[in-house]
C-alpha cells in the first residue's frame, strides 16, 4: 500500500513539470552546434575519412547498403549524405520538424560513425547518445522558430514525464561513465599506485605541451593527480545531486576536462561532457542567466530573443 | 478510457526506463561478463549501450613506432624505411589546437596498429604463453592460419598496407618492382621509478613483424 502510494507520488511529480525545458533546449542547439563544429573541422579531411581518398578498411555492410548494393560507388558520393546532414544539422538547431528531425540526425550520426569507426571515441559515443535522449525530451519551448501549440492536460503530463525521463537519462548517463571510469581506475594497478598520470602525460601522442615533461618530474604533482581523477570520477556521480556539492564537483570537472583539453589534445570529448553539466542546475536560475545576457546583447525584443524564446517567459530580471 | 490509455503509456514508459537504465549501469562495469555473449546475438546494444569506459586504463607505458620497409624485389639489399608514428605525434604537438588533420591521420593509423597485433597473438593470450617466445618460435604456421582467417586482422592490415601506399606516394618513392614489411615496435617510456635517470636509454622491441608484401 505504502510503496502504491509512493510510486503514485512520483508519477504525479514526474508528469507535474517539465523541469528542464530550458537547458534541454539549449543542449539539443549547442549538441547540435558541436556536431556542425565537427563538421567545419574535418571539412578539408572529409575525403580522407568518407572518401575516395580513404586508406582504412570499414565495414562492408554499410558501404554496400548505402551504394545500393553496389549499383554505385557510394565513397565517390559521399557528399550526398554530408550536405543532408548539415541541412538536417541546422534544421534541428533552429527546431524545425521537432522529433522527426531528431530521429533523422540520430541516424544520421550513426551512419557516419558507421562509415568511420577509427575515429570515433568516447565522446561521439556519449554525443550519440545525448541524440537518441533528446528524441524523447520535450527541448522545444525554447530556442525554435516555431512555437509551440496548445496541447491537452493529458498529453502534456506525458509529455513531461517523457522529458523529465530523458533528462534523468543524459544526467545518469554522465554519472554512469565516470563511476565506470574510476572503477576501472580502481582495480588497475598501475592506477592503484599513483603512477599512471605520468605515463599518459608522458605519451608521445597525447603530449600537448612541451610543459608536460616538465609537470611529470614532479612526484607530488603525479601522485595528486593521479588520486585526484580516481576520486573525482567515483565521487562525482554521489555528490552533485546534492545543492551543496554541487557546483565545487561542476567547477572541478570543468577544470579537469580544461587539463585533458589542453595537456593531452583530447578535444570533442571535453565539451559534449561538460555540455551535460548544465542539467544538473536549476531551471530558473540558468533562465535568469540566459535573461542576463540577452539584455547584455541586445534586449529581448530582437530576432535573438524571439528564438531563444524568453520574451514569452514569465521569469523578470532586473536589469 | 483515453485516460487509461494516457495512464498504461505512463506506466509502459517507466518500466522501460527502469530496464533500460538497469542494463545500462551494468553494462560498462568491469567484470559484466554476459556484454560480449549479448553484442554478438543482439545488434542494438552497440547503438545504445557505451560498451567500455576505459580511457588510459592502464595508460600505454610505451610508444608505438610503425615501420615500412621497402626494397627492390631484384636487389633486396637496397631498401628504405620509413618510420611514421614519431613524425604524427610530433607534427601533432606541434599545431595544436589547430591540428586536426594530424589528429584524423593519428587515429586512422594507431587504431589499426593498436589493433593488429592484438589480434595476431591474441589466442596467445589465452593460452597464457609469452608472447616473446612464440614470436621466436614455430609458431608462425598458426599465425599465418589467422592471418588467412581472421577478418578483423585482414581488415586492420590491409588499412596498413593502404596508408603506406599513400607515404610512399607522398615520398615520391616508386613503387614499381618493389615489396613493402610492415615493422611494428614498442618504444618503451622511461618508467616512473627511473623518472630522473637522464641515461635511460629507451629500446625498441618488435610486436608484428609482416612477411615482404609484392606492391603492384
Amino acid at each position: 500500500m505504502m510503496m502504491r502510494f509512493q510510486i503514485k507520488r512520483n508519477l504525479n511529480w514526474l508528469k507535474k513539470e517539465n523541469y528542464k525545458p530550458f537547458y534541454l533546449a539549449f543542449l539539443r542547439v549547442s549538441i547540435s552546434l558541436w556536431f556542425l563544429k565537427e563538421l567545419c573541422i574535418n571539412w578539408s579531411g572529409m575525403d580522407l575519412l568518407y572518401g575516395q581518398s580513404i586508406f582504412i578498411e570499414s565495414e562492408k555492410r554499410i558501404i554496400n547498403l548505402l551504394s545500393l548494393g553496389n549499383s554505385f560507388n557510394f565513397r565517390a558520393h559521399y557528399r550526398w549524405l554530408i550536405f543532408p546532414y548539415l541541412g538536417v544539422i541546422v534544421l534541428n538547431m533552429l527546431g524545425v520538424g521537432r522529433r522527426f528531425m531528431a530521429v533523422l540526425l540520430f541516424l544520421m550520426v550513426y551512419v557516419l560513425h558507421t562509415l568511420n569507426t577509427t575515429i570515433i571515441n568516447g565522446g561521439d559515443v556519449l554525443a550519440r547518445l545525448i541524440l537518441f535522449y533528446l528524441i524523447f525530451a520535450d527541448s522545444y519551448r525554447y530556442f525554435t522558430i516555431f512555437k509551440q501549440g496548445v496541447l491537452s492536460e493529458e498529453n502534456k503530463k506525458l509529455l513531461n514525464l517523457i522529458s523529465n525521463l530523458a533528462a534523468f537519462s543524459i544526467m545518469l548517463q554522465l554519472c554512469v561513465g565516470y563511476f565506470a571510469l574510476g572503477l576501472n581506475k580502481l582495480i588497475d594497478p598501475l592506477w592503484r599506485s599513483g603512477e599512471a598520470t605520468y605515463y599518459a602525460l608522458m605519451n608521445e601522442r597525447y603530449m600537448g605541451t612541451a610543459y608536460n615533461q616538465w609537470i611529470v618530474q614532479h612526484k607530488w604533482i603525479d601522485y595528486c593527480t593521479n588520486y585526484g581523477v580516481i576520486a573525482f570520477e567515483i565521487l562525482f556521480p554521489l555528490f552533485v545531486w546534492f545543492k551543496k556539492t554541487r557546483k565545487p564537483f561542476l567547477f572541478a570537472g570543468i577544470l579537469f576536462h580544461l587539463s585533458i583539453y589542453i595537456f593531452m589534445m583530447i578535444y570533442g570529448f571535453q565539451i559534449v561532457f561538460i555540455l551535460i553539466y548544465g542539467l544538473f542546475l536549476p531551471n530558473d536560475q540558468l533562465i535568469k542567466f540566459a535573461h542576463k545576457i540577452i539584455n547584455f546583447f541586445g534586449g529581448k525584443r530582437g530576432a535573438i530573443s524571439r528564438y531563444v524564446g524568453l520574451a514569452d517567459n514569465p521569469i523578470t530580471v532586473p536589469v | 478510457m483515453k485516460i487509461k490509455i494516457y495512464k498504461i503509456v505512463s506506466i509502459v514508459a517507466v518500466i522501460v526506463f527502469l530496464l533500460y537504465w538497469s542494463l545500462s549501469i551494468l553494462w560498462p562495469m568491469p567484470g559484466f561478463k554476459y556484454r560480449n555473449s549479448i553484442q554478438k546475438k543482439i545488434y542494438f546494444p552497440r547503438v545504445l549501450f557505451v560498451s567500455s569506459w576505459k580511457l588510459f586504463t592502464p595508460p600505454y607505458q610505451h610508444d608505438q613506432r610503425l615501420y615500412y620497409i621497402v626494397r627492390n624485389v631484384k636487389k633486396s639489399f637496397i631498401a628504405d624505411t620509413i618510420e611514421i608514428l614519431g613524425n604524427i605525434s610530433k607534427q601533432k604537438q606541434l599545431k595544436a589546437p589547430f591540428n586536426q588533420k594530424e589528429l584524423i591521420v593519428d587515429y586512422l593509423v594507431n587504431k589499426n596498429v593498436v589493433h593488429l597485433p592484438r589480434n595476431r597473438w591474441g589466442d596467445n593470450k589465452k593460452t597464457g604463453k609469452d608472447s616473446s617466445a612464440i614470436l621466436a618460435s614455430a609458431k608462425m604456421a598458426q599465425a599465418k592460419e589467422m592471418m588467412e582467417n581472421n577478418g578483423s586482422y585482414q581488415m586492420h592490415l590491409s588499412s596498413l598496407i593502404n596508408f603506406g601506399l599513400v607515404i610512399l606516394k607522398e615520398k615520391k618513392i616508386n613503387s614499381d618492382g618493389k615489396e613493402m614489411k610492415i615493422v611494428i615496435k614498442q618504444k618503451i617510456m622511461r618508467p616512473f621509478k627511473e623518472m630522473n635517470n637522464t641515461n635511460f636509454i629507451r629500446t625498441e622491441t618488435t610486436i608484428f613483424e609482416s612477411t615482404y608484401m609484392p606492391l603492384k
